[in-house]
């Protein structure tokens, strides 16, 4: 019997194994490859490492990951170590009650506890940021350091601490010579424990994280959804190292005999790790000048601003920019009404503007402050949403597009937004995770405007949207062009931009201007009333609309750009575009979205609804 | 100076909640230099009592004095008592000498002092060379005397010991045994010993004290205890006794008659002021006892049919069974015994002054 | 275990205790009520929180809309758990009969991905299967299939990637159980004449519930808090209940909503604890560990 089991088993643990790291290695060694696209090799190559060690944004994140997780792990362990010590010891009434709640941070859904605590942090008004990070990382830490420690306790001989007092050691010397130095090892292995639990959270972090305070894995969740270079390989495979170094190390002390002697050169040798590695971060990722005294806090779509033009405004001001990106204008508001964080500037669309300058969000706009504001066409000052443009200077414009891969649908299968619905589509489109963009395609098909609110309408655009289900590959508002490029998706419904990018990465790419008309856009500046440096947002206004720095815009992330000073600084082949830029007559005939009041709300439930 | 009362306890109890009284109004009093032992059965207090000593228990009631000063407030760390550890409680994140050193570091002892000080004690306790070891390294018997090590180099009044030898295996504890001895006769300290092990305690001590449910039934030298237990449970703790129950019919001056009615034999007793009717048992060791077909003249018997021999090496041990039915056990030499067989007639004879009148 | 009754037992209590319990009721149990209490508020007309009581967003849950989500929820993580314990009991029952010195090496290499980001983990499983990804390449290079599989965004794909995310947690407990079993009970039911089959039924089965229950609790529960798995591996398509409390949170603004979905999370959290518990599981923070 034995020998057919003595193959079976080795083999199954090699199969579980290579299942669980296969991802993984796969992940590293493509961090390796010449391709943009993780699918095929094309070449060895270290250019992601380098790109990436250049990021500023990654290594802020680290830097913040970093800090968070040494004061989370220093002020829990310390809270921990001795709650656990207290409980083991004492018998008190509630102690039972206490056990409990420091064993459900364990179990309970994470994302229970990051609503909560966002919910707490907005109700006694403290703003998001390191602090609320460290908070929220010591809650559920303390309860995993307790379970650690009380676990080492368990086979803890109370005796010896008598034995020290009879000895003749006081309460304090029997604490610091025979229960700290006993209890140790469990201490260090929950203070490695929360180090890790903190450096890794997602959940969490994601609600509590202020627009200053990213961390890397929030970072890198950002960086997925774009998906677009390898650089964010690179940093896994960082990572990865980072944390293999960390484990070897941590089983290595877990041999070594911790006698009190040696307790106390490994706290130094930790503590110079610690320090050694943060302060190597932090150095690195400083650079040489000096912390500039002032800072500005933009809040903007993703894809939409590229580093090069915030990294030529720090460097012509000396103002730190610390830029945030939301992917809707939902987003943008909900962040903007729970109060989180102070951002001096923001871009809202138009419709959004109407939103914020009801519920009284936003400051006026200086104009005379910013005089570069001369170089905007006059057709884009003025609108109806903002007709004096007292709370808004025009950022950008946009109009939504079709584009297909030619040569997976042939040409003249779609025309309109009706198209997208033929079932020869079945599963192969990527659009827009934007209700309002949508359902309003979608009234449009039905002979409605954008911004229809009868309810019968918004009935049978309902029913029209459920059959557009089957259609739909993915919903993505962060880089919808990523699924045409990589071949996930045969059409997308995004902005010109997306749809311009797209076909420079895959030529096959070709554009429709729906035939039942445009949905236009138009994304403006605006100062939230929470704003702290209303110089520095207004400075940052005219940087942008100095033509060149415009036209650097317009070549990254191509939109319609309403700066017409800038047009002589543009590609000629982006004014040409048709995505980015359609024809006039069609421009003329499309419509923006506009403010639908309390209506939004049913808008919100036929979307969860149609998304099931 | 020896033979002192050194430790004294007055009037002391020790109560956990309302209901648990696990000393129960003691006073006892302990001489200096002497090997004193509390023997008891489990729950009897023993412990406790020692704890109290040691500083791990505040007294309900009473109070502790050690060397003429009143400790029963002092904490721990404060008297002048080390205990040794019925688990050892050896540190164990320290090596043997650190440990040792331990109570000398604490009253900050300069560091050649010490040095030559624990040699000393590996020396005394045979455990030279193991200054680096670990307490996970040693056996249960090195860990021992480490333990005693560690307690006795800082001189203290009273040596505490509870249950010292418990875990070890019957031949090592023997030995130990022997060593505690000769080191408490070597070091002149006080010992206070506990156990639950009646052997232990006799072949050891000085001065037993037998305890139960919290209070002392008595105090005395090994041989006094056995010989002249006060009542029953002493008497049946230490060793095996048979006791034969009977009441007090007439009484004279010096002596008293013990009347077993339904054995009908009736025996003199000396008379510390008993009242005719009284109860009152005899305690008659098994071994004081021989079987015989004939008793001898001033011996006492009672008559008996053998029913059961046992044979157990260096004794021959014989049950019979008297007129009243009461089983007597007989424990005889190999060269004594006599030549019974099961189902016979004979007497079980001792003489009067092997039987000790106990007091219901 | 005796108390310390010499010294004045309270300021020890005090600094031990103390400072973990002030913390925990203000950062935990505070705000947990706090959502209770938002549950019955209503949202503004464009977010904020009215601070009326009403039970109005439970009643909203009852819409069959929400309660399919709520299934579709429990589904998922229940084949989430169904999948992390039939790949990993076997798993775990071979790593614990193996030689003594592999064993902590075999955990450590299981452990190895938990300590690594788990989005990094997600994104290295979206690469393998998304249709020009590895796999897909790698299947039609070898010629097995001619239309790439369709693995991503999808309730499959969410599946796989929540087992991949949670497999260590159903992993060590089960460990830790199983390698307290006595193997000579098996060998005993051997002697008796029990088949393989039976001698798992019958012996292992039973002796190593306690591991199984916590993998189970330690999988099911967490599971329902992945929103970035379902965001990422299902294309923003596959909507569960962690995805609904986060957009009512951050992109709906209905607060009030959001908590009474995440007080219904809760419940369900009570509910596999008290099930946990029945079946005799133990409440002991070791279990985690």
């Amino acid at each position: 019997m034995k020998k057919p089991n003595s193959f079976v088993r080795p083999l199954y643990l090699v199969l579980v194994f290579a299942l669980l790291y296969l991802p993984i290695v796969t992940l590293m060694a493509f961090s390796f490859n010449e391709s943009k696209l993780n699918a095929v090799w094309t070449g060895f190559t270290f250019k992601w490492y380098e790109s990436l060690l250049q990021n500023e944004s990654v290594l802020e994140a680290a830097r913040n990951s970093f800090s968070v997780a040494l004061v989370s792990t220093a002020v829990s362990v310390v809270i921990g170590a001795l709650a656990a010590l207290g409980l083991y010891r004492y018998k008190f009434r509630g102690k039972g009650l206490l056990d409990a709640v420091l064993t459900i941070p364990i179990i309970i859904p994470e994302i229970v506890m990051g609503i909560s605590l966002l919910a707490f942090f907005s109700i006694v008004r403290l703003p998001l940021g390191r602090l609320t990070l460290i908070v929220a990382h010591v809650t559920f830490s303390v309860a995993y350091v307790v379970a650690v420690v009380k676990a080492r306790l368990d086979g803890y001989d109370k005796s010896v601490e008598e034995a020290a007092a009879d000895l003749g050691a006081t309460p304090l010397k029997v604490f610091f010579n025979v229960t700290l130095p006993v209890i140790m090892p469990g201490v260090v292995a929950g203070a490695f424990l929360a180090f890790t639990l903190s450096l890794d959270d997602v959940v969490i972090s994601f609600f509590v994280a202020g627009p200053q305070s990213t961390t890397l894995p929030l970072k890198v969740f950002s960086m997925v959804k774009f998906g677009v270079t390898p650089e964010i390989n690179a940093l896994s495979t960082i990572i990865m190292f980072v944390t293999l170094s960390a484990v070897g190390l941590s089983s290595v002390l877990r041999k070594v005999n911790l006698s009190v002697g040696k307790i106390g050169g490994l706290l130094a040798a930790i503590a110079i790790l610690a320090g050694g590695t943060g302060y190597g971060v932090w150095a690195f990722a400083k650079g040489p000048q000096q912390p500039p005294p002032e800072t500005l806090s933009i809040f903007n779509w993703s894809e939409y601003l590229p580093h090069s033009v915030i990294e030529q405004f720090e460097s012509a001001y000396n103002i730190k920019v610390h830029y945030s990106t939301f992917s809707s204008n939902e987003e943008m508001l909900a962040k903007l009404m729970a109060g989180g964080g102070a951002y001096d500037l923001a871009v809202a669309s138009d419709f959004m503007v109407e939103i914020l300058k009801k519920q009284d969000l936003l400051l006026p706009v200086r104009k005379e402050n910013v005089p570069n504001l001369s170089n905007i066409g006059a057709q884009y000052m003025g609108l109806p949403f903002d007709p004096e443009n007292e709370y808004s200077l025009p950022y950008m414009w946009l109009a939504g597009i079709i584009a297909y891969d030619a040569s997976k649908i042939p040409e003249g299968t779609i025309e309109g937004y009706a198209d997208l619905w033929k079932p020869e589509l079945k599963h192969s489109l990527t659009i827009l995770d934007d209700q309002r963009a949508i359902m309003g395609i979608t009234l449009k098909t039905l002979g409605y405007s954008l911004n229809e609110t009868s309810p019968e309408a918004l009935e049978k655009a309902r029913e029209a949207l459920k059959a557009l289900q089957a259609n739909v590959k993915s919903y993505d508002s962060d880089s919808p062009k990523t699924s045409l490029i990589n071949g996930e998706a045969k059409a997308i419904f995004a902005w010109g931009a997306e749809a311009n990018l797209a076909r420079r990465e895959n030529p096959n790419v070709r554009y429709v201007v729906p035939k039942e008309g445009l949905f236009l856009q138009q994304d403006n500046f605006v100062i939230p009333k929470s704003a702290k440096n209303v110089a520095a947002a207004e400075l940052f206004m005219n940087f942008v609309m100095d033509p060149e720095i415009s036209a650097e815009i317009s070549a990254h992330f191509p939109y319609g750009n309403p700066n017409v000073e800038a047009y002589r600084y543009i590609d000629q082949e982006i004014l040409e575009d048709t995505a980015v830029y359609p024809p006039e007559d069609e421009v003329r005939r499309g419509e923006y979205l506009r403010d639908i009041g309390e209506a939004v709300l049913l808008f919100d439930r036929i979307w969860s609804e149609v998304k099931q | 100076m020896a033979g002192d009362v050194f430790v004294r306890l007055s009037n002391v109890s020790k109560r956990f909640d309302r209901e648990t009284t696990v000393v129960n109004d003691l006073s006892l009093e302990i001489e200096q230099g002497r090997f004193v032992t509390l023997l008891g059965p489990s729950g009897c207090g023993k412990t406790t009592t020692l704890r109290l000593i040691a500083g791990f228990e505040t007294p309900t009631e009473g109070a502790i004095v050690i060397d003429g000063e009143d400790v029963t407030r002092k904490p721990p760390h404060e008297r002048c008592v080390n205990t040794v550890f019925q688990s050892y409680a050896l540190f164990p994140h320290m090596n043997v000498y650190d440990n040792i050193a331990f109570g000398l570091k604490m009253k900050n002892v300069r560091k050649d002092e010490i040095r030559s000080r624990v040699s000393e004690m590996l020396r005394m306790v045979r455990m030279e060379g193991f200054e680096s070891r670990m307490p996970s390294q040693l056996s249960g018997g090195q860990m021992q005397r480490v333990a005693i090590a560690r307690a006795v180099i800082n001189n203290p009044k009273v040596l505490l010991l509870d249950e010292p030898l418990g875990a070890l295996d019957l031949k090592l504890r023997k030995q130990m045994q022997l060593e505690l001895k000769r080191l408490q006769r070597k070091l002149g300290i006080t010992f206070l010993f506990v156990t639950h092990d009646q052997e232990e305690a006799l072949s050891m001590s000085d001065t037993v004290v037998v305890m139960r449910n919290g209070s002392v039934e008595q105090t005395g030298a090994p041989e006094e205890l056995y010989e002249r237990p006060k009542n029953a449970f002493v008497a049946g703790f230490l060793g095996e006794t048979n006791i034969i129950e009977g009441k007090i019919g007439a009484v004279e001056e010096a002596e008293a008659v013990l009347v077993l009615e339904q054995e009908e034999r009736s025996f003199r007793i000396p008379n510390p002021g008993y009242a005719p009717g009284e109860a009152c048992s005899l305690s008659v060791r098994p071994e004081r006892i021989r079987i015989t077909s004939s008793p001898e003249v001033g011996e006492a018997w009672l008559r008996c049919t053998v029913k059961e021999r046992i044979y157990s090496g260096s004794l021959i041990r014989t049950i019979a069974t008297t007129v009243a039915g009461k089983d007597i056990l007989v424990d005889e030499s190999l060269e004594q015994r006599s030549r019974s067989a099961d189902g016979d007639e004979v007497f079980a004879a001792w003489k009067p002054e092997h039987a000790v009148p106990i007091r219901a | 275990m005796r108390e310390r009754t010499y010294g004045a037992r309270l300021p020890g209590m005090l600094v031990t205790v103390l400072p973990a319990a002030l913390w925990m009721l203000a950062f935990f149990v505070v705000p947990l009520l706090l959502i209770v209490a938002v549950s019955f508020c209503t949202r503004g007309e464009v977010g904020d929180i009215v601070y009326t009581f009403t039970p109005h967003n439970y009643a909203k849950l009852l819409h069959p809309l929400y309660g399919s989500i709520f299934v579709k929820s429990l589904i998922i993580s229940f084949f989430t758990t169904l999948l992390c314990l039939l790949f990993g009991y076997p798993f775990a029952f071979i790593v614990a009969t193996a030689g003594k010195r592999l064993r902590p090496l075999l955990l450590t290499l299981v452990m190895l991905p938990f300590w690594t980001n788990s989005l990094v983990r997600t994104y290295a499983m979206i690469i393998l299967l998304r249709t020009e990804g590895i796999l897909n390449t790698l299947l039609r290079w070898a010629g097995l299939i001619d239309e790439p599989l369709r693995l991503m965004y999808n309730n499959t794909a969410v599946m796989i990637g929540m087992v991949y995310m949670m497999f260590p947690f159903m992993v060590l407990p089960l460990y830790a159980s199983i390698e307290k079993l006595d193997m000579r009970l098996l060998e005993a039911a051997d002697d008796l004449g029990a088949t393989p089959l039976r001698k798992f039924l019958h012996v292992a089965l039973p002796l190593t519930k306690a591991g199984i229950l916590s993998g189970c609790l330690l999988v099911f529960v967490p599971s329902l808090a992945l929103f970035f798995v379902t965001d990422l591996m299902g294309g923003s398509k596959v909507v569960l209940m962690s995805n609904l409390i986060k957009n009512q949170f951050l992109t709906a603004r209905d607060w009030p909503f959001g908590s009474a979905v995440s007080v219904v999370l809760i419940l369900v959290m009570i509910a596999a604890i008290a099930l946990y518990l029945r079946h005799g599981g133990k409440v002991d923070g070791k279990e985690a560990m």
